[in-house]
């Protein structure tokens, strides 16, 4: 059982604004977290998949795993990303769903999501859109997804159940996920959990 | 994140054996490093009615 956590919503999720922004404007700046090419490199995102994108499209890329470590999305399949950022996994799933296929990723931060959709453009894809919303309250039709993707996102919030009913709610019967997010090996105090600068940093 | 998963109906829970260590030797001091942070992916599914 998920034990509340206790945070000001807003603030945390404006001073995680603040920090998707600066890796969405100035990804060059360098972050608690690694980005970009060496990134993908690090997370086993194949070479030939990753070499062709435009620099654009991957330098703002700060996930935590590689979610298509368990297969590649299958052709004509519908695809919601939680968190899309500037849109380098979106892409790739919107690559290996094709021309039949359709990928939707929601995202709270307007740096983000207008760079994703400018990234879209870059790579001349038609099949994917990005829209404004939160992670613990989609966007996105009921059963309307064959899979969710997400990488890195989840555990910036402090309602994770609310987060996974939205996944449940949207995904069709026989829908899967296929995510990667962090886990800590050792014990995060209470107090580290209630203080907003260490979600972010 | 298995039991949230669970108790919103997804079964088949699988995480990756392979693990990311995705914070150490960051450009910047993170807390993420302190407590061992490490990316791991995973899979569920919705079952058919």
């Amino acid at each position: 059982m998920a034990v509340p956590i206790n945070v000001d919503m807003q603030a945390l999720r404006s001073a995680i604004q603040d920090e998707y922004a600066e890796v969405a404007t100035t990804p060059e700046k360098g972050f608690h977290f690694h980005t970009g090419r060496p990134l993908a490199r690090l997370l086993g995102y194949p070479a030939e998949v990753t070499d062709p994108l435009p620099e654009p499209v991957i330098e703002s890329f700060a996930g935590v795993a590689n979610p298509f470590i368990f297969g590649e999305l299958q052709p004509g399949e519908t695809v919601v990303e939680i968190g899309s950022g500037a849109g380098f996994d979106a892409v790739l799933a919107a690559q290996q769903v094709g021309a039949t296929g359709r990928v939707i990723g929601v995202d709270m931060t307007p740096a983000m999501l207008a760079k994703a959709r400018a990234n879209v453009g870059r790579v001349g894809l038609i099949n994917v859109e990005f829209r404004r919303g939160y992670m613990e309250e989609l966007p996105i039709n009921d059963a309307s997804a064959d899979v969710v993707i997400s990488n890195g996102v989840i555990n910036l919030s402090p309602d994770k159940a609310a987060v996974f009913r939205e996944i449940a709610r949207v995904l069709k019967p026989g829908g899967r996920v296929q995510m990667a997010d962090i886990v800590v090996t050792r014990a995060v105090p209470e107090a580290a959990k209630e203080n907003i600068d260490l979600w972010t940093g | 994140m298995q039991a949230m998963m669970q108790a919103v109906g997804l079964v088949d829970v699988e995480f990756s054996s392979k693990r990311w260590d995705t914070f150490s030797d960051a450009p910047s001091a993170s807390s993420a490093a302190a407590f061992g942070t490490q990316g791991v992916a995973f899979r569920a599914v919705k079952p058919r009615r």
